[in-house]
């Protein structure tokens, strides 16, 4: 999320005086108290025991990897999405989800990557992988208000960003297009 | 704003149900008449700022879309088995924006007028054997005002006469169209390549300052998301506020209209609804206009049957709810050597429309539209893993690093009415209010699945001929849930086959008139909002008159 005044700052750039005379406050309100959200106190567990959030933020840490291009998973703190949407959005999965879980090693975390990779193809198929892939997902990509993608660090890795205005060109192949040139008329085109 | 309040006891000229894209009009072109109105809506209303750029909410929440924790539904691919329930974490088979505005907050916007092949195309090509296959009972002549007053008082940036494939039209674009992103330049380059006509989609967004609202902003939360700009030309922003500013016209969100009453004369006497603390309330009006979508429009009718009405309102020959069409649609997801950065800006700026028409040498029915876009955002996008890709490990982190390079080519196609395609009310499931839920009945005719393969085919070959690196087509398969709600009252002049007439006033209740998707014929190559609009405008003109002919 931009911060207030960063996004004030954008959409002058862009020229929209007329659109933040009426929107500027609404917009800029709801962008505060998302920001706010965010950097509330260190979090802590909530819905999961350090073991179980322990071996759920490994499986996490294998399904995007840190390593030589840049962070993943881990230090994107998915497993904080995790732990709270297991209280609040996904609270029905979370029996299941954490009997399933008994399925992996109890110290599924301390194994290599080689071992941890063997286990996690063993398991692909199932729907343990399935809801902790999802979550995985879910806490690298949703906005860093619910607890994931920590410094944006999820949409950073895949090249996204959220400025809230943009201007093109927003591409490369659309920089330099040279304008709409209507085609010759198509042979036997009908209505 | 100058928006009037009724009294329940007080006898409205008109209870429009459903303020969403037909609705919406239909409210603002009779109270600007000088009607009564009543626009009821059982979602709430949204001012622009409370729209965000949240797709866990959006997307996995139901934060904009009926919420199947109050409202569940049931889906079955055919009659002989029983519906599973769609319970909260699935995708209702029906789904739409509930709010002020409805699905027009929430839409891409395409908005493609049909051509004149869409409303005689049973003549044309003949019967095709175990489906609804007809004719619509009026022209693409007859519609084409109405289209023109869409993109005037609605709003729709285009270019005319870009296409070739174009139906005529009687005044250009009010706005020119937005600027081209990368995807509609590779779009381009490639269609040209293999000899096609790409051209630049119109779109139901600003690209210019137009009727008091703002130019687009680019933001790139648009499909599935609602504008905060107000350039998307939702009825939230365009028909609604001109309704209420005749002072003929109240919005009554959070209400939901739960049966129609009629009396021993087989007339509609008003509305039963229940308000935000679902406590119930009658409202008397002299007509009632359904347009509550194609499937909650033809929930409604079944909900409210009575000893006049026993198999429902409006459905002595059984045909409500029937007939109901999703639009079959394929992808294909290309990487590119540079980047197209997709997630800025509308979803799509090139179109191609050299496959609208069916052929019958194909050996299968089916015509339709091809566009690029990113399609849904990155939650969704990163879900999506294409066939043959690891979904975990350094090549998924690969993949979720191609991103900003790649673009979805989707085709979107023809469906084809069948009876046993349907919007029924299940027999078990109630919401909160206690009312029978939706169950969809729908599989989709093997012509629709073949010709969304041929046209999934004919958008790779484009996006490889624009230079892509790698290609992949998501597998077609049968739909299980659509927003496009298509069919289930279909209009027609003969009362034993369809069930309102060319007017949209229902064969049996003479003041009770249904416009909306629910409308349709036949389906359409994909882009149903332009033609759901243009139809309303044109119903608003016939309703007015009947109106002030003492004909309701």
């Amino acid at each position: 999320m931009p911060t207030r005044r960063g996004f004030l700052g954008h959409a002058g750039a862009a020229g929209l005086a007329a659109w933040l005379a009426t929107h500027a406050d609404a917009i800029a309100a709801a962008a505060d108290h998302a920001h706010a959200q965010s950097r509330a106190a260190a979090p802590r567990l909530e819905n999961l025991s350090p073991a179980q959030a322990r071996t759920i933020e490994a499986v996490a840490a294998r399904i995007v990897p840190s390593g030589d291009d840049g962070p993943g998973a881990r230090e994107a703190g998915v497993i904080w999405f995790i732990d709270r949407a297991l209280g609040t959005l996904f609270a029905g999965a979370r029996a299941t989800l954490l009997h399933d879980l008994e399925s992996l090693p109890a110290d599924f975390a301390d194994h290599d990557a080689v071992a941890q990779d063997a286990q996690l193809a063993s398991i692909e198929a199932g729907p343990l992988f399935g809801q902790l892939h999802f979550l995985t997902v879910l806490g690298l990509l949703s906005s860093p208000d619910y607890g994931g993608n920590r410094d944006q660090l999820g949409w950073r890795l895949m090249g996204f960003e959220d400025t809230h205005a943009y201007e093109p060109p927003f591409g490369h192949y659309d920089r330099d297009y040279p304008g709409f040139a209507p085609p010759a008329p198509a042979a036997g085109s009908r209505s | 704003m100058s928006a009037r309040r009724y009294r329940d006891g007080e006898t409205v000229d008109f209870a429009v149900i459903g303020s969403g894209a037909a609705g919406g009009v239909l409210a603002r072109e009779l109270s600007q008449a000088g009607f009564s109105v009543v626009l009821f809506e059982r979602g709430p209303r949204f001012t622009p700022g409370m729209f965000r750029h949240d797709e866990l909410e959006y997307w996995f929440n139901y934060g904009l879309i009926n919420d199947p924790k109050d409202s569940p539904q049931s889906f079955r691919g055919s009659p002989d088995e029983v519906a599973r329930p769609i319970l909260d974490g699935g995708t209702p088979p029906a789904f739409y924006a509930q709010m002020v505005g409805g699905s027009s907050n929430h839409f891409t916007a395409n908005y493609w007028r049909f051509h004149e092949i869409d409303f005689h195309e049973r003549s044309v090509l003949g019967a095709i054997s175990g489906t609804g296959f007809a004719d619509w009972p009026i022209s693409y002549a007859e519609l084409e005002p109405y289209y023109t007053k869409v993109e005037w008082e609605v709003g729709v940036s285009g270019l005319a006469g870009a296409s070739p494939f174009d139906p005529p039209r009687s005044k250009p674009y009010p706005m020119p169209p937005l600027p081209v992103k990368s995807s509609g330049v590779l779009l381009e380059r490639g269609a040209r390549q293999l000899g096609l006509h790409p051209f630049p989609a119109p779109m139901a967004i600003a690209s210019t300052p137009w009727r008091g609202r703002p130019a687009c902003i680019h933001c790139g939360f648009c499909m599935g998301f609602g504008c905060e700009a107000m350039a998307k030309s939702s009825t939230l922003y365009t028909m609604i506020p001109e309704a209420e500013a005749t002072g003929h016209c109240e919005v009554r969100d959070l209400s939901y209209v739960f049966r129609i009453a009629t009396d021993a004369a087989r007339r509609a006497t008003g509305v039963h609804y229940f308000d935000a603390a679902k406590r119930e309330h009658f409202q008397k009006a002299r007509a009632v206009v359904l347009s509550a979508n194609g499937a909650e429009s033809a929930r409604l009718l079944l909900a409210s049957d009575s000893a006049s009405f026993p198999h429902g309102l409006a459905n002595s020959n059984g045909l409500v709810g029937k007939y109901l069409m999703f639009n079959a649609g394929a992808e294909v997801l290309a990487e590119f050597e540079h980047e197209l950065n997709e997630y800025k800006s509308v979803q799509v700026t090139r179109i191609v429309h050299d496959f609208y028409d069916a052929d019958p040498a194909r050996g299968f029915y089916g015509g339709g539209g091809i566009d690029a876009r990113i399609g849904p955002m990155p939650i969704v996008w990163a879900l999506e893993t294409p066939p043959g890709e690891p979904r975990w490990g350094a090549g998924y982190k690969r993949w979720l690093r191609s991103f900003p390079r790649t673009l979805k080519a989707v085709a979107h196609c023809t469906s084809l009415p069948l009876e046993t395609n349907s919007v029924s009310l299940d027999p078990q499931l109630k919401d909160a209010w206690g009312q029978p839920c939706i169950r969809v009945t729908y599989r989709d005719h093997p012509d629709d699945l073949a010709f969304a393969a041929f046209l999934q085919a004919r958008a790779e070959e484009i996006v490889q001929a624009a230079g892509a690196l790698r290609t992949w087509r998501y597998p077609v398969v049968e739909s299980t849930a659509s927003p496009h709600l298509l069919g289930t009252c279909r209009m027609g002049d003969d009362p034993e086959s369809s069930v309102v007439d060319r007017e949209h006033r229902s064969h049996e209740v003479r003041n009770l008139f249904i416009c909306d998707g629910s409308s349709f014929v036949t389906s359409g190559r994909g882009q149903p909002t332009m033609t759901i609009q243009a139809l309303a405008f044109r119903a608003a003109g016939h309703i007015g008159r009947h109106a002030r002919a003492n004909g309701i």
